[in-house]
């Protein structure tokens, strides 16, 4: 190849990887823009891309008119408590299992990798008529708990996948010269394979927190507007005041931000444990 | 398999809780066979709980009458036999679903894979620098809440205030026309016909999912030695049969399971769709989980055919995935 | 046929939710000390005025009974039904609640609301409600509601605009054409932007009405669509037309609600809406610079011939099937609609209260935003079907929504109302 002709190859490859950034950049960038966009900016004729009177108004709309009655302090406090506990239970039942299926040989294993598989195939969407019956029946309707453990039962089977192949990697030779030193089952794990799948727990806890702080349908349909989850008060602002668009930019916004803050820091490990499933080594 | 099995160490003996007292082989070998069972007791708990009971439930529901008398308890439950299915399968709402899910799944898919593909090439050909900040850029995307991604799209696309009308407008109609015919953009709708609609979606899914699979497309081609490259290109291949036997048979494990987790996902959509949709009012616009949704929780609640719905999604589901379970099942050496 | 098992199990639900209602009344009276809190449930936007004039009731309600606590939540408008839904299965629901009128009957029918006949006849300031206005609360002989609030709909104009290119107020529906198409063309705005979704029934109800044609009728027990009657379908014609034939609003509109349409109308973007008279105060705090630039008139005949009847839209209070105080909540529910406090509300929203006596008075008639409201309300006010298939029809099915967007799209007018006509028929009579 020429110098000229690889150097304009080159020009083209990054021209296109600009693009692809403006692409993927531009809706966050445009919600961030409009949110802090007085209302005539934003149902003007002409759209401004900067701002040129940037407010506040919006957010302080958000936290002292607040969304359906309430503040918008009211959906993260829930939204929060719903998905770290659903992580925690999720990553500690997912790492006993995972240890289970990767280091052990028992009578019944396929049976359980393979239900595994099949589990991850039931779309948990459609489980939700049920589960609002289940809920209901046992006295939850309405109770963070219930969605807790439905949180914890639709991620779970993903989340022991995914961690099945990080305690496979940690080299066995480890764990006996553990045992040989005499160190016991407790100690052992502890310092030597929890250290090691760490990252493992890492990936599989920000896959149930994703779920968790995304999900629509179960918060919409098993909790009152007292526990509405950040989702829904989203939802439900947006179709009770569909033109407030500022405002509803400014929350979009808050629920958007730290959730791509926390992804930036850990998205390496999110891409290993989601593809562990096929790409082994 | 990760084990290799050795004669004189008994089966489940890996990780034991203890070493076992010698004296006393036998129950501390039963002990041993034992843990893993112990381990898996929560998750099992969980998701036959969470899961295969519910599953259970929502089969044996719909084939039963099931709406506001029977779940205040005022009336039993009804056996109304296949009677939902019947109900179910003579609907054209139903059929319109069907299309509407079947169809996005196809579009949406297919555009995640190349797009998601593209990118991850594009980034495996960047500089370093650049190939960082594309990527990060990417994660914006990724990162993105699916209903706040949703409420963005349907925002930008809005009729009135939309900044896709506001641009469409100062476009040359001799463009626009081609590929949209005779608009009025002051106050097109892009939610109105289905068609438009679920383009608006697939734009939606798209850009919130080609992240994904681009940086698992690039972990994949990192993973290729360069050498062998080299080597391809003093045989005398060009870029296109180096791609073909040297990437691609790499990409290709990576590519089914991606291809079945955005199947599974697209196939599905919930949020995004009931955002765009606007709720439950327009029918027209119904995927599957949308019309299971609106049945058993709108007006009247027929959980009953709600449930025979989801089952139907359910198996349509699990035969489109099957294979790629059997494949598994396969090179895991499970059965 | 399942409809009709779904019928009987509801029929039987009735009975059986009649039975306990009273059963459990008996058996608790006089023990609701055990009761701290009440909560109540409110339609529509919680307006920092709304507010305050419910925590005034609040408070003299709290002074009344110590140590009870009220809390309010605000339930939107079109997250209603949903919400109601939820309650119902979900078991929890609030102690009092505020429905809309024409949907008693079927909240009551599935079960929400409780069965109040013994309270309202106790009640002396029933005496002063219409009788008609009480229809829509009637189910087998009980009682579920009490109407609290109406209101109907008419236009709202931009007052401005009209002086400044001097149209004058249209009287007929030709009118109606030729102001938005001066305003379109004038002042780059929407003419008039239609409302065609969730709640436009009552929107294109009068000029049906107006026109001599009904939604539906009953005789016999049995109910009628009166779609595909000429008169109807005239009406229709005319609505559909504005935006397929006459262009004052865009093919959009067959995907607007009036929520969109009186957004566009308060940021500018449109010269005329159908609105009711309670959405100025509404328009002005979201919009300080249109403040005393709106003007209304009343949905007219086609031929000008005075106002046409308007659907007497509003709310109604009812106590909550489920609620642990019944009696507490009746308590509420009439200080929340004394003749005091349901007109100082109605004044508050630029509703109207439903007291006959109230209504008479000059400050309704006098007033010039609020006239052509109070008289098309006073002269004929309708409503819609009473049968409890309505909201089922209306509201799950939207019949009438589904034919006005489907016509706007584009599909054939005279197959899209044979096709309503034929399913709403259908629906009423389940």
């Amino acid at each position: 190849m020429s110098a000229p002709r690889r150097m304009s190859g080159r020009i083209a490859v990054n021209l296109l990887g600009a693009v692809v950034f403006v692409i993927a950049v531009f809706p966050v960038f445009w919600m961030v823009s409009t949110s802090i966009k007085t209302n005539g900016e934003i149902t003007g004729a002409t759209p401004h891309v900067i701002p040129y009177h940037p407010t506040g108004e919006n957010y302080r709309f958000i936290f002292e008119v607040g969304v359906g009655g309430s503040p918008f302090w009211l959906y993260l406090r829930n939204s929060l408590i719903l998905a770290l506990s659903a992580v925690v239970i999720t990553a500690f039942a997912a790492l006993l299992a995972a240890t289970a299926v990767a280091r052990f040989r028992f009578r019944g294993k396929a049976v359980v990798l393979v239900m595994l598989l099949i589990v991850q195939m039931i779309p948990c969407e459609a489980l939700v008529i049920p589960l609002f019956l289940m809920v209901k029946e046992v006295g939850l309707y309405d109770k963070l708990p219930g969605v807790i453990a439905v949180y914890v039962g639709t991620t779970l089977p993903f989340a022991i996948w995914m961690l099945r192949g990080f305690v496979a990697a940690v080299p066995r030779e480890l764990e006996e010269a553990a045992a040989i030193d005499g160190a016991g089952w407790f100690r052992t794990f502890w310092r030597i394979l929890f250290p090691l799948v760490a990252p493992g727990l890492v990936a599989t806890s920000i896959f149930s927190f994703i779920s968790a702080w995304n999900d629509l349908v179960f918060a919409l349909t098993l909790l009152g507007d007292s526990h509405y989850t950040m989702p829904v008060a989203l939802e439900y602002f947006f179709g009770r005041d569909t033109n407030n668009w500022g405002a509803i930019m400014a929350a979009s916004t808050l629920m958007t931000i730290p959730v791509i803050v926390f992804f930036l820091f850990v998205q390496r490990r999110m891409v290993t444990g989601l593809t562990s499933g096929a790409v082994k080594g | 398999m990760s084990q290799t099995p050795t004669a004189t160490r008994a089966p489940g003996r890996a990780f034991s809780p203890r070493p076992a007292p010698r004296h006393r082989p036998r129950i501390g070998r039963r002990l041993a066979r034992l843990t893993p069972y112990a381990l898996l007791l929560p998750a099992v708990l969980l998701i036959g709980g969470l899961l295969l009971y519910p599953a259970y439930r929502m089969l044996v529901m719909s084939f039963q009458n099931v709406g506001l008398p029977q779940i205040s308890g005022v009336l039993p439950a009804e056996n109304v036999g296949a009677g939902n299915y019947t109900d179910v399968l003579t609907d054209p709402d139903f059929w319109h679903a069907l299309l509407n899910t079947a169809l996005f799944a196809v579009a949406a898919v297919s555009s995640t894979l190349v797009v998601g593909t593209l990118v991850g090439l594009l980034l495996h050909r960047l500089g370093r620098v650049m190939s960082t900040i594309v990527a990060t850029g990417a994660m914006l995307a990724w990162g993105t809440p699916q209903i706040t991604g949703a409420i963005v799209f349907k925002f930008m696309f809005d009729d009135t205030y939309g900044l896709a009308n506001q641009v469409m407008r100062h476009v040359p109609a001799a463009l626009t026309r081609p590929v949209f015919g005779n608009v009025d953009w002051s106050e097109h709708s892009w939610v109105l016909s289905t068609q438009s609609e679920y383009f608006l979606l697939l734009l939606c899914i798209v850009w919130m999912g080609f992240p994904f699979i681009a940086v698992s497309v690039l972990a994949g081609l990192k993973s290729v030695p360069s050498e062998l490259y080299e080597a391809a290109r003093v045989d005398g291949a060009g870029p296109w049969r180096s791609f073909w036997s040297i990437t691609f048979p790499v990409l290709k494990p990576i590519f089914s399971i991606l291809g079945v987790l955005s199947v599974i996902w697209d196939f599905k959509v919930f949020t995004q769709l009931y955002v765009i949709n606007g709720g439950l009012t327009n029918k027209d616009g119904f995927n599957l989980s949308l019309y299971s949704y609106s049945k058993a929780f709108g007006f009247g609640a027929q959980m009953g055919l709600g449930a025979a719905i989801a089952i139907i999604l359910t198996v349509l589901l699990l035969i489109i995935t099957g294979l790629y379970i059997r494949q598994m099942v396969r090179t895991e050496g499970l059965a | 046929m399942k409809i009709a098992k779904v019928t009987a199990a509801a029929a039987v639900l009735a009975i059986a939710v009649a039975g306990c209602g009273s059963g459990s009344g008996q058996g608790g009276s006089g023990d609701e000390s055990a009761v701290k809190s009440l909560t109540v449930w409110r339609l529509g936007d919680s307006t920092p005025e709304q507010t305050d004039f419910m925590t005034k009731i609040n408070s003299a309600f709290e002074a009344k009974h110590p140590g009870v606590k009220v809390t309010v939540q605000w339930v939107a408008w079109n997250d209603y039904t949903k919400k109601f839904q939820n309650a119902v299965a979900g078991g929890k629901g609030p102690d009092v609640t505020e429905v809309g009128n024409t949907d008693v009957l079927g909240w009551a029918k599935q079960g929400a609301l409780a069965d109040i006949t013994g309270q309202v006849q106790g009640w002396a300031p029933a005496k002063d409600i219409p009788q008609a206005l009480f229809a829509n609360d009637d189910l087998e002989g009980k009682r579920y509601g009490v109407p609290w609030y109406a209101g109907d709909r008419g236009f709202l104009y931009r007052k401005d605009w009209f002086d400044e290119l001097k149209i004058a107020t249209p009287r007929n529906w030709d009118d109606i054409v030729a102001a938005a198409k001066r305003l379109q063309q004038a002042k780059g705005v929407t003419g008039l932007p239609l409302a065609t979704q969730a709640d436009a029934t009552y929107f294109i109800a009068p000029y049906i009405w107006g026109n001599g044609g009904e939604l539906a009728t009953q005789s016999g027990g049995k109910w009628t669509s009166g779609l595909g009657s000429p008169q109807a379908k005239e009406a229709i014609a005319f609505y559909t037309g504005l935006a397929t034939k006459d262009k004052v609003s865009p093919v959009a509109s067959a995907g607007w609600d009036s929520l969109k349409t009186e957004s566009m109308f308060t940021s500018g973007k449109a010269g005329m809406v159908m609105d009711g008279s309670w959405a100025r105060p509404v328009i002005e705090g979201k919009n300080k610079k249109l403040k005393g630039k709106i003007g209304s008139f009343a949905i007219p005949k086609k031929d000008g011939s005075g106002p046409a009847p308007t659907f007497a839209g509003g709310s109604d209070l009812a106590v909550w099937r489920t609620t642990k105080a019944p009696k507490m909540a009746w308590d509420y529910l009439t200080l929340l609609d004394s003749k005091k406090n349901a007109t100082a509300f109605a004044d508050l929203t630029n509703f109207f209260p439903t007291f006959s006596d109230v209504l008479k008075s000059a400050k309704y008639t006098e007033d010039p935003f609020l006239a052509p409201f109070a008289t098309a309300m006073s002269t004929v006010p309708k409503t819609t079907p009473a049968t409890p298939n309505w909201v089922s029809a209306n509201q799950d099915k939207t019949v009438v929504q589904t034919m006005i967007a489907d016509i706007i799209k584009g599909k054939p007018l005279d197959a899209e109302v044979t096709k309503a006509d034929g399913q709403l028929d259908d629906l009423l009579n389940q």
